[in-house]
């Protein structure tokens, strides 16, 4: 086996379950940032973000004997990253009767300050008020560009049912444009 | 599903725009954080799961037990048949019914009181002597020790057919020497006995 930086995913994810943790901390120099990014859009607070990254790569340590090396290793982080989020709503249910899906960033002003495309700051403020489900989609396959087949791995769907969920959230999003465009004209 | 064109190119458009939103950048010690907290996580103690041995230990005990329990069961009806079948057949006024089922508990494998007893019972009163030594012949294949020497004993002191004797003592072989003596003294009390049977048993009391 070579060099750590020339494996790709699924040989780390392999030699991270064989023992050899330095693999898992160079998956995630690769694929925190992402993550991050995913997660703070999903979840629209940042602070919880950092916490879920860590906390979806520390599943990856404890879990790591599980790993079969079948499929795509991203789609199975992001999966694994959607169940944390979802762990992490259903606590904050139990304590806080606000609906997450509708709840704003934390730091508008400092998401603001770096967004500068007026549009761009549209589809944000857009992601930010759709339901989780049809967010989640979007920012699988729109955000992070993922196929589709690994966009329903990380669903846990088929390939033909995560485009029907893709192909709602279009719908649902471009609805929500207008009506922001509405509010602002 | 089929798609309007137009809408597949709007539906495009939107991805794109999504896809062109701002990296959000993580703080930049995110990557230690993790570091302390995986350390952490590798440093604690692995919790014990005491509860899976206590667990596999309940679902052992339960298979053993679910096991017996089914042996058990097929034991008692085996058992139940056999017992019915004899009952009925010892009742029989045909002597070939009462010699077939006094046989076929002999060659069971079942080793059961009741069976003794019944047995035990046709050697002692069935009036006809070929159902007497199939029942002393059976004993011999299916009554423990205690129970041949006390069929046996009681046999020998009112037994009157030297074929019975013979049979009988040939099932008491494997009876221990203070059990075999036992019986060996209530046959050879009896002023009857048949030159061939005292020869035999006195044979067997010098074994």
């Amino acid at each position: 086996m070579g060099r750590l930086t020339e494996r790709t995913d699924q040989e780390l994810m392999l030699a991270a379950r064989a023992g050899e943790l330095d693999a898992l901390d160079l998956l995630f120099v690769r694929h925190h940032r992402r993550l991050y990014g995913f997660l703070a859009r999903l979840t629209g607070d940042r602070h919880v973000a950092e916490d879920l990254v860590q906390e979806v790569f520390l599943r990856l340590l404890r879990f790591r004997t599980s790993y079969s090396g079948d499929g795509s290793f991203v789609a199975w982080l992001f999966r694994i990253a959607r169940n944390v989020a979802a762990d992490q709503f259903a606590r904050r249910r139990a304590v806080d009767p606000i609906d997450p899906d509708t709840t704003a960033v934390d730091e508008p002003s400092a998401l603001d300050r770096m967004v500068t495309d007026e549009r761009r700051e549209r589809y944000e403020r857009a992601l930010r008020t759709l339901p989780a489900e049809h967010r989640e989609a979007l920012l699988l396959r729109g955000t992070e560009g993922l196929p589709y087949r690994d966009v329903a791995a990380a669903l846990g769907c088929s390939e033909g049912a995560a485009r029907v969920r893709v192909h709602r959230a279009l719908v649902a999003i471009k609805r929500t444009l207008h009506a922001l465009a509405g509010d602002t004209a | 599903m089929t798609h309007d064109p137009a809408l597949f190119d709007e539906d495009e458009a939107t991805l794109a725009a999504l896809a062109g939103l701002s990296p959000l950048e993580p703080p930049g010690d995110l990557r230690e954080r993790f570091r302390l907290r995986a350390a952490a996580h590798l440093a604690a103690p692995r919790r014990r799961r005491w509860w899976i041995p206590a667990v596999l230990a309940a679902l052992l005990v339960l298979g053993v037990g679910a096991a017996w329990w089914n042996n058990w069961q097929q034991h008692h009806a085996e058992v139940t048949a056999l017992r019915a079948e004899l009952n009925n057949a010892l009742n029989d006024l045909s002597a070939a019914r009462r010699l077939e089922a006094i046989n076929t508990a002999g060659s069971s494998t079942i080793r059961d009181d009741r069976v003794v007893e019944v047995l035990t019972h046709a050697l002692l009163t069935d009036p006809n002597t070929n159902v007497r030594v199939a029942a002393a012949e059976a004993l011999g294949h299916v009554a423990n020790a205690r129970a041949l020497t006390l069929a046996a004993e009681r046999s020998f002191g009112r037994e009157t057919s030297p074929f019975v004797q013979a049979v009988l003592l040939t099932s008491t072989e494997r009876l221990s020497p203070e059990e075999r003596g036992q019986v060996l003294v209530a046959l050879l009390a009896r002023r009857d006995l048949d030159p061939l049977v005292r020869a035999a048993a006195m044979a067997q009391a010098h074994l």
